[in-house]
């Protein structure tokens, strides 16, 4: 170090990076010999050290693991970008032999036909009517590729249970159809025996042949699933709901229509579908284009689809465990919990209601505690009201 | 052993085609650093791990496009920089409130010892001082020093010269060194009897 140090300063100091290695290994001339502008140099040097923001190891791993999933999905919609282009030309030719096939489809009858009693556990329904209740808040299920074996998996244990035998033809459509009950509170995820995967929200039912057919596949949902299908030119694939059909050939996307709600919607992430709805003359089916991207609602009134663009991210995030919000009304992401984890959520004040947020919300923790992260930053509190969730103004403490 | 740039440079050539373990590696040796990085140009420590993601999800999908490139470190830097001012401004996001305590400019640890409250006064002025310095001055101190980057690769993520962001850190350092003198001239003689005790 130099000896003039009268009119050495700080910033000669730090700006030094010889001198600045020696400040951090507080080497030399320190203690009581200090000069007052090393002290202050190695001051402001703590302070800059000291505001690193530091990622924690949760934090460190978690994200790991999110773009692990995200590069494992991209290898994944890679083949189904492929698959959607074959889609959008041969959807044009079976238009006509759609209209005529449609409308009265047996799988539907079945599904509206039976009755499923309230449950708490998701509920899992096979070919020869025999159920399997599932106790955990998720599950998978897997069908092998020939319908005749299901593997049911939960909280990392497994069974697998027979399916479909081959006594049983199409005729005897009745005991041919399986189906999937997943009430509030519980997700699954399903992998259909053509090995396309469909995530249930909860409050959902997903009726289904043990095995597809050689010229259509048909599900009928009532509820929200997300649908990754898997490419088969040959046999279109088709969501049936109340009000909307979707139709596909190979695709990414969202389907929404619970009982309870008048809109049915469709989000498309990837590829393409083709919406088919009621027209306002009975009888008498419209059909609609859909691209990546889009949101379709279908408000059941007054026979009126309505398209616009939307993130479909904030529409599938649920099936990995978070919300992604863009200026949702506390309302709807009330709506939302509340089926997700089975508690009914109430509001004080309908004014609350129409408030907006936007980001993520970790649906790692419980009910409450969700709520919670809304309501914390906005001055509300979430407060226990007989098994139900109530939000209201923040009351002081007396 | 392989030296910085090498190993940079045959990560990448695996990264480019499409080596699943490259990205891990990649994530590996970085994720630390980018987090520290990304965090001076945000509060946000939610956004700022979105855009890390982003960041490794689009070297992964424009991975064919990809420049020849043996300073992945520079590259990941201002990638990652431009993410955070791009996506810092696009809308409110819920934050989470323990990150909220951040707000303020990190508040610096308390300790508890009668002795240091001078000491600490004095850190947390210099914490504000530093707080009120022109945006690009921060950011330069906070990459020098928080960052430990050398000079000239700020000057390379700043897009500005070696002397720039040499004269920038001498500047910003005499400014807090004044401002300091200025306020008080008797704090600091308590102050040094402080820390002569201390060591």
């Amino acid at each position: 170090m130099r000896d003039d140090r009268e009119n050495i300063h700080a910033e000669d100091l730090l700006s030094d990076d010889h001198v600045l290695q020696k400040l951090k290994e507080r080497k030399q001339g320190f203690g009581d010999k200090a000069g007052r502008e090393e002290l202050l140099a190695v001051d402001i040097l703590d302070v800059l050290v000291e505001r690193r923001a530091k990622i924690t190891s949760q934090e460190r791993s978690d994200l790991e693991a999110r773009i692990q999933a995200s590069i494992r999905g991209q290898r994944f919609s890679r083949v189904l970008t492929w698959s959607a282009v074959a889609a959008m030309f041969v959807l044009v030719l079976g238009v006509t032999w759609f209209f005529k096939t449609s409308n009265r489809s047996e799988i539907r009858q079945f599904a509206e036909s039976v009755q499923v009693d309230q449950t708490t556990n998701t509920k899992l329904f096979l070919t020869q009517g025999e159920s399997y209740e599932i106790g955990a808040q998720s599950s998978e299920i897997t069908y092998s590729s020939d319908g005749h074996e299901v593997e049911v998996s939960s909280e990392g244990k497994s069974v697998v249970l027979p399916n479909s035998d081959s006594r049983f033809q199409q005729s005897d459509f009745e005991r041919n159809y399986n189906m999937i009950v997943v009430p509030y509170g519980r997700r699954s995820r399903v992998l259909l025996p053509d090995s396309s995967v469909v995530w249930l929200n909860s409050g959902s039912k997903l009726t289904y042949p043990g095995h597809f057919e050689k010229n259509k596949r048909e599900v009928v949902l009532e509820g929200e699933a997300m649908f990754e299908i898997s490419h088969d030119a040959a046999r279109p694939f088709t969501v049936l709901t109340k009000n909307l059909d979707v139709r596909v050939l190979g695709t990414v996307f969202c389907v929404t229509a619970y009982a309870d709600e008048d809109v049915s919607s469709t989000v498309l992430v990837k590829g393409s579908v083709e919406l088919s709805y009621e027209s306002a003359i009975p009888g008498f089916k419209r059909k609609q284009k859909m691209v990546p991207g889009m949101k379709a609602d279908l408000q059941a009134e007054d026979h009126q689809l309505k398209q616009y663009e939307v993130d479909p991210k904030d529409y599938t995030s649920w099936k990995d465990g978070y919300l992604s919000l863009k200026n949702a009304t506390l309302e709807s992401i009330a709506k939302r919990l509340s089926r997700y984890y089975n508690v009914p959520v109430k509001f004080e004040n309908e004014d609350l209601k129409s408030e907006r947020f936007s980001g993520y919300l970790d649906l790692k923790g419980s009910a409450r505690e969700v709520i919670e992260i809304i309501t914390e930053i906005t001055g509300k509190e979430v407060v226990d009201d007989n098994g139900a969730l109530l939000i209201r103004e923040k009351q002081n403490p007396i | 052993m392989l030296k910085e740039g090498n190993h940079d440079y045959f990560l990448w050539k695996r990264i480019k085609a499409g080596n699943a373990q490259a990205f891990q590696e990649l994530y590996d040796r970085y994720a630390d650093i980018l987090f520290s990085f990304g965090m001076v140009y945000s509060r946000d420590r939610e956004l700022v791990k979105d855009c890390i993601h982003d960041l490794i999800f689009d070297l992964y999908k424009y991975r064919k496009n990809l420049a020849e490139n043996d300073n992945i470190r520079n590259y990941l830097f201002k990638s990652l920089k431009r993410k955070v001012l791009a996506s810092g401004k696009k809308n409110l996001r819920l934050v989470y409130s323990e990150n909220l305590t951040q707000e303020t400019g990190n508040e610096l640890h308390e300790t508890d010892s009668d002795e240091n409250e001078e000491q600490q006064d004095q850190l947390n002025q210099i914490n504000q001082l530093i707080g009120q310095l022109p945006e690009k001055q921060r950011e330069i101190l906070n990459l020098k020093f928080q960052l430990e980057m050398p000079y000239h690769e700020i000057a390379e993520i700043m897009d500005i010269s070696v002397e720039s962001v040499r004269t920038s850190v001498y500047r910003s350092i005499k400014t807090i060194r004044e401002q300091l003198e200025g306020k008080d001239i008797i704090l600091f003689f308590v102050l040094m009897k402080g820390r002569t005790q201390l060591n």
